[in-house]
């Protein structure tokens, strides 16, 4: 199961990402599965390297995901950054926010996985999603 | 990413083909504001050939739906997959944006 730690900079992202779907070697997935993952990944990704390490590619991202029990794939991606208030998180449906440009990254991981939890002060995402 | 265009009748016909994510957002964001800076007001945006967009691509097609609103302009979406779809409908931008099933209809509209 795929486990990195790197000094990772945006354009590396949609590979890295690619790599560790394949990597991952789920067989049987739908494509609206294999959809939600890669859109969650890519953006708890870009995150990682854009907000929690300021793209300081000095720093590292930590990723880790397996398979547990055939039926169930964890993500966990971490940052060294300075962690964010991931209790007062606005959301990017509100009239006042819809036409704004960014916000929508973790919405989306939500929206697309079955489970998400914040760790480490927000340096860290765990996403889970239901294999079918 | 490949961007085609197609402009017809004052009409921007933009075909776009492969991912938009992260790495190919800022060469949409490059046409759009070629687009905006030759006066045009009328853009279909042609998804049938886009997998997968993520929030970039989201945030490159507001920004551009507001530019052209500034000048008066109008922009059609038009051919997306039901998985993007989905994404506007779930982050409400099918409230800000005119998305068509074909785009044949989007045409029609201007």
């Amino acid at each position: 199961m795929p486990c990195y730690s790197l000094n990772l900079s945006l354009e590396n992202i949609p590979q890295l990402v690619n790599n560790i779907i394949k990597e991952i070697n789920l067989t049987g997935l739908s494509s609206d599965t294999a959809f939600d993952i890669k859109l969650a990944l890519e953006e708890a990704l870009v995150n990682a390297v854009k907000h929690g390490n300021k793209q300081d590619d000095t720093k590292k991202v930590f990723i880790k995901a397996e398979v547990i029990g055939n039926d169930r794939l964890e993500i966990e991606v971490k940052d060294q950054g300075k962690g964010f208030d991931y209790l007062n998180l606005f959301s990017p449906i509100s009239e006042e926010k819809l036409e704004s440009f960014s916000g929508r990254g973790i919405f989306l991981i939500q929206k697309h996985m079955d489970e998400v939890i914040f760790f480490d002060g927000g340096r860290g995402i765990k996403m889970i999603k239901c294999l079918k | 990413m490949q961007i085609n265009e197609e402009l017809k009748n004052g009409v921007m016909a933009c075909r776009l083909k492969g991912e938009i994510n992260i790495n190919t957002s800022p060469e949409l964001r490059k046409v759009f504001g070629k687009f905006i800076r030759s006066n045009i007001k009328q853009i279909i945006i042609d998804f049938s050939e886009v997998p997968y967009t993520d929030s970039s691509g989201l945030a490159t097609l507001i920004e551009l739906l507001q530019r052209l609103k500034k000048t008066g302009g109008e922009l059609k979406l038009c051919g997306m997959s039901d998985k993007i779809k989905g994404i506007f409908e779930v982050t409400r931008l099918d409230k800000l944006f005119s998305i068509y099933n074909s785009c044949e209809s989007a045409l029609k509209g201007f």
